[in-house]
């Protein structure tokens, strides 16, 4: 019996009796620490349920053949990749712990005992709150309970296999085991991380550079975080790209959950959502940073595009640069509250990215074709004979502006701006000057970000 | 023995003729009402009985039955007193039996034999007029609102002595000028700046659509719905009994009918039922008391800071903001209460309130502003014709303002298109367009509809329709004939939601 046991872990115990597989879960919110009321619980369940059913779809049909390199049975490593899975989630065990601890003694089982009895194998780089943490996970029931079983679709990969990520080296500094949904894309991986509350310029921006690099055949990684994170794994998808999102939960708890469709159409596109703890850990605060460490290391390099004083693009950043990766930063005007962040990164020496080509020149790679930051690829979506401008002969690429329009646009500026003073600077009455921001805004030229404000979106014509 | 006066039985504004029956028979002296009564007429029994006693009359000792016929309809309130004691004198002989021939009889009547004033009396007045009395007999008090129909007579009472002489004369309604009211309210030429949104409250007003006006707080949004009132037409005859008839039915009429439009600004503290309507206060819950709703009805409903209203709350709103009644079931009977208004809502873009502000930075979380903005948006926002955004003013521009009258130009163009609007759509105003008479009355243009067919995409098929009710607006304003692409382009921009981005979809989301 767990020593911690409360009055809700037994709650819990009479729904696992009824066939479902809630053993781990229940365990694992328990042994986290943090009560959940029943309600709560039966609402998760049903995204559960929900995601479960996603799984059947995205079924990718990868199995642990491949661990058959190892010579013990599929269902032993299985239960041992579970054990190593735990130990990650339930315990507060840093990366270089358990990648060592690995590296020591690949049995889990093995390994928990050296460190509660602090072998000197171990005792060089294991701490003593560690041990404790470890002695609570062994007289957990859920312990004895492992393994479970992985939601569908939810694959299982560990350090030494062919499919574990190739740059997470050296292997002793990383987590052994991952979960996968869907598979990790091999190849030169950049991560594009930034905030949350991006600016619709930036985020713009986000969404090009993703695609921008997706087209030059990199894998691009980010957090499926709202704002910056989500804009860039919509680049990659719009241009066919493979994506990776590192999630900070279990791949049963993708959050923000309005991104869980984003999630499935990373893994329909190719690409995988990654986590290093089991499918049913609950994204607490404290993990999104451990997870942007993961996000370092997954990348070659880290471009960061906004950010603002403190948060976890600047986390991402300084992992990065711990980890030796490139980091760059997309420079941005300097009363702008979205760029603070990054031009602090800069000021500390990351690298200059104003596009998809300076990404490429850091990593070394040639471009592909020459392809400068996409301006097109955004509305509006014409139907064929239609012209949007009657004043204007075509559509496209070198349509001009009506002269009132263009020097209207002229007066917007790259931040957020009044109407009346973009009226004032445009000499004329808001009423007019609306009129036409809300053809420029059909033609995406310019955005509103609040009812009252409006901004200018690309950089060239 | 017996004897018959008429009153009114109110359902919502609705007055129904009761006749109020007394029998005076042999048997144990006893006093009973039936016909449904309720606890606030059942209580009159001893309001009538001391009355009648403190009026120096002789209490008849009789066996005495009340019947408010039709005995099926639910009666309450308490102005069955005065016909109760008016059956009573008259079965017992006191009064002659055609004293109140002809009249509608209502009233309250205190202990000392005084009669006081109730809600609701221009409800019963006009139920007199449809009825073809003559008028009301009616408490001091309520004698300018019962005269105020026109064509009807108002006799008022002030205690059960005055009827022993026979029927007092009918108060002379004087006819007293309206007040100057457009002058008495705030001129929109006081508010610096913002151009924009007061283009917005003119077409609001000329149209009768809802709005709702997002801005930085300090930016002048409560100042600017103020001033909507100003802008609007004075009430028409019609418009002022309906008005005033549910103020009367919420015992808030002093004196004759209103003249100047309802502005009811609720704090964000109401609940449901005091915004919608719902159980009166002491009518022991069958009365109904209109809510702020109704109670704007032909005028302004002004909600500030309603992101800080409950949402189910604000839910209620839903149906009568598009409907312009409210329906309320009640002890099973629909009691329907009128809600043509003008909706004005007031927010901040954000908790904060400085979401995409040019001047400050927001610093709510994204989960703080995406509840907040799916309180705002949803289905009551589709309901909601304009937004209206309104944009800090620079301090220079402040300083340097001087205010000039603006409304009453303002005004005349309001007037103006909404002559326009009355003799092109037979009569209703372009918000309450359906989609086949806009098709009609508000055809688009090639390009026009280019535009709308770009912009509106992401909007529900209501949206679509808003827009167009908005442009026609836009058009009548400018005494078009055609909605034209300018005209759709304002109403487009009048239709955008914060942060609404086609490709990340709502704000930072995917």
């Amino acid at each position: 019996m767990s020593e911690t046991g409360d009055g809700l872990h037994h709650l819990y115990r009479d729904r696992s009796e009824s066939g479902e597989s809630t053993e781990t879960r229940t365990g694992l919110d328990h042994k986290i620490g943090h009560g959940r009321n029943r309600a709560a619980q039966n609402s998760r369940d049903t995204v559960y349920a929900e995601q479960k059913a996603a799984d059947q779809v995205r079924n990718t049909g990868m199995s642990d053949s491949r661990s058959s390199a190892c010579s013990a049975p599929k269902d032993l490593l299985q239960e041992d990749s579970c054990r190593w899975l735990y130990l990650a989630s339930c315990t507060r065990l840093p990366f270089q712990v358990l990648g060592r601890l690995h590296q020591v003694c690949p049995d889990a089982l093995q390994a928990v005992s050296l460190l509660h009895a602090s072998a000197p194998a171990v005792s060089s780089f294991v701490r003593e709150a560690d041990r404790k943490a470890v002695r609570r996970v062994l007289h957990s029931q859920e312990w004895d309970a492992l393994p479970l079983t992985l939601p569908q679709g939810v694959t299982l990969t560990r350090a030494g296999h062919v499919d574990f990520p190739a740059s997470l080296r050296p292997v002793e500094d990383w987590p052994p085991v991952l979960t996968v949904a869907g598979r990790i894309p091999s190849g030169t991986a950049v991560a594009i991380v930034g905030m949350r509350k991006a600016s619709p310029h930036g985020k713009d921006f986000a969404w090009r550079l993703g695609a921008a690099l997706a087209r030059q055949g990199l894998i691009v990684v980010s957090g499926l975080a709202f704002g910056i994170d989500a804009a860039a794994h919509e680049g990659v998808l719009a241009a066919g790209g493979k994506g990776v999102a590192i999630m900070a939960g279990g791949l049963s708890r993708i959050t923000p959950r309005s991104h869980f469709r984003l999630a499935r159409r990373l893994v329909e596109g190719g690409g995988a959502l990654v986590s290093h703890l089991l499918p049913d850990t609950v994204p607490y605060g404290w993990r999104f940073p451990i997870r942007n460490r993961l996000i370092a290391g997954l990348a070659d390099a880290v471009v960061v595009v906004e950010a603002a004083e403190t948060g976890g693009a600047l986390s991402t950043a300084r992992h990065a640069r711990d980890l030796g990766r490139e980091v760059l930063a997309v420079p941005g005007f300097p009363d702008d509250g979205h760029a603070i962040g990054v031009n602090q990164l800069l000021r500390d020496g990351a690298g200059l990215c104003c596009g998809p080509k300076d990404v490429m020149e850091v990593l070394g790679i040639r471009m592909r074709e020459k392809v400068r930051v996409q301006h097109k690829m955004r509305m509006p979506v014409l139907q064929p004979g239609e012209s949007f401008l009657p004043e204007c002969s075509a559509i496209g690429e070198g349509a001009g502006l009506a002269p009132e329009w263009a020097f209207v646009l002229d007066q917007v500026y790259y931040r957020p701006d009044s109407l009346e003073s973009v009226a004032m600077r445009s000499n004329c009455s808001v009423r007019e000057v609306l009129g036409i921001l809300i053809e420029l805004e059909a033609l995406g030229q310019v955005v509103f970000p609040s009812p009252a404000t409006v901004q200018r979106l690309h950089g060239a014509p | 023995m017996f004897s018959v006066v008429e009153s009114v039985a109110l359902l919502g504004l609705r007055g129904d003729l009761v006749r109020v029956e007394v029998s005076l028979t042999r048997g144990l002296p006893a006093f009973v009402i039936v016909g449904l009564p309720d606890t606030s007429v059942r209580e009159a029994r001893e309001r009538v009985r001391a009355a009648v006693v403190a009026a120096g009359f002789q209490w008849p000792q009789r066996r005495i039955v009340v019947n408010l016929a039709p005995a099926g309809v639910p009666k309450s309130g308490s102005w069955f007193d005065l016909p109760i004691a008016l059956g009573i004198l008259t079965a017992a002989g006191v009064f002659t039996a055609d004293l109140c021939e002809g009249y509608l009889v209502v009233g309250e009547l205190a202990l000392s034999g005084s009669t006081a004033s109730v809600p609701g009396v221009l409800s019963a007045a006009i139920c007199a007029r449809r009825e073809g009395r003559q008028g009301l007999l009616v408490p001091e008090d309520n004698v300018a609102e019962a005269a105020s129909v026109p064509g009807g007579k108002a006799v008022p009472v002030g205690t059960l002595t005055d009827l022993a002489s026979g029927l007092p004369s009918p108060a002379t309604v004087s006819s007293v000028p309206a007040p100057p009211i457009a002058s008495s309210l705030p001129d929109m030429g006081d508010v610096a700046g913002q151009e924009f949104a007061k283009f917005g409250l003119q077409v609001a007003a000329a149209g009768g659509h809802h709005c709702l006006l997002l801005g930085e707080p300090g930016s002048g949004k409560t100042m600017l719905a103020r001033r909507l009132p100003r802008l609007l037409p004075l009430l028409d005859e019609n418009e002022r009994l309906e008005a005033s008839a549910v103020h009367s039915l919420a015992g808030e009429l002093s004196g004759g009918l209103l003249y100047a439009r309802p502005f009811r600004s609720p704090h964000h503290s109401v609940s449901a039922a005091a915004l919608v309507g719902g159980s009166g206060v002491g009518g022991g819950g069958r009365r109904v008391r209109p809510g702020e709703l109704s109670l704007a009805h032909n005028g302004v409903l002004f909600l500030d800071e309603l992101g800080e209203f409950p949402a189910s709350v604000l839910n209620m709103l839903r149906e009568p903001l598009e409907s312009g009644e409210v329906r309320i079931a009640r002890f099973g009977v629909n009691v329907v209460l009128p809600a043509r208004v003008w909706f004005v809502g007031a927010a901040n873009p954000c908790p904060c309130g400085y979401d995409g502000s040019a001047t400050a930075a927001c610093i709510c979380d994204m989960g703080a502003l995406r509840r907040y903005q799916s309180r705002l948006g949803g289905p009551l926002r589709d309901r909601i014709d304009l937004t209206i955004p309104v944009t800090p003013v620079s301090p220079g521009q402040l300083l340097a303002f001087r205010s000039a009258p603006l409304s009453d130009q303002m005004a005349k163009d309001v007037a103006a298109a909404r002559e326009r609007q009355l003799e092109r759509n037979g009569g209703i105003l372009n918000a309450a367009l359906g989609e086949a008479e806009l098709e009609r009355y508000a055809p688009l243009s090639e390009e026009a509809s280019v535009l709308l067919r770009l912009c509106a995409r992401r909007w529900s098929s209501r949206g679509l329709v808003s827009a167009r009710k908005v442009a026609r607006t836009i058009a009548d304003l400018d005494g078009a004939r055609d909605v034209t692409r300018q005209h759709m382009r304002e109403a487009v921009a009048f239709r955008r939601c914060p942060g609404e981005d086609e490709r990340f979809g709502a704000r930072g989301g995917a």
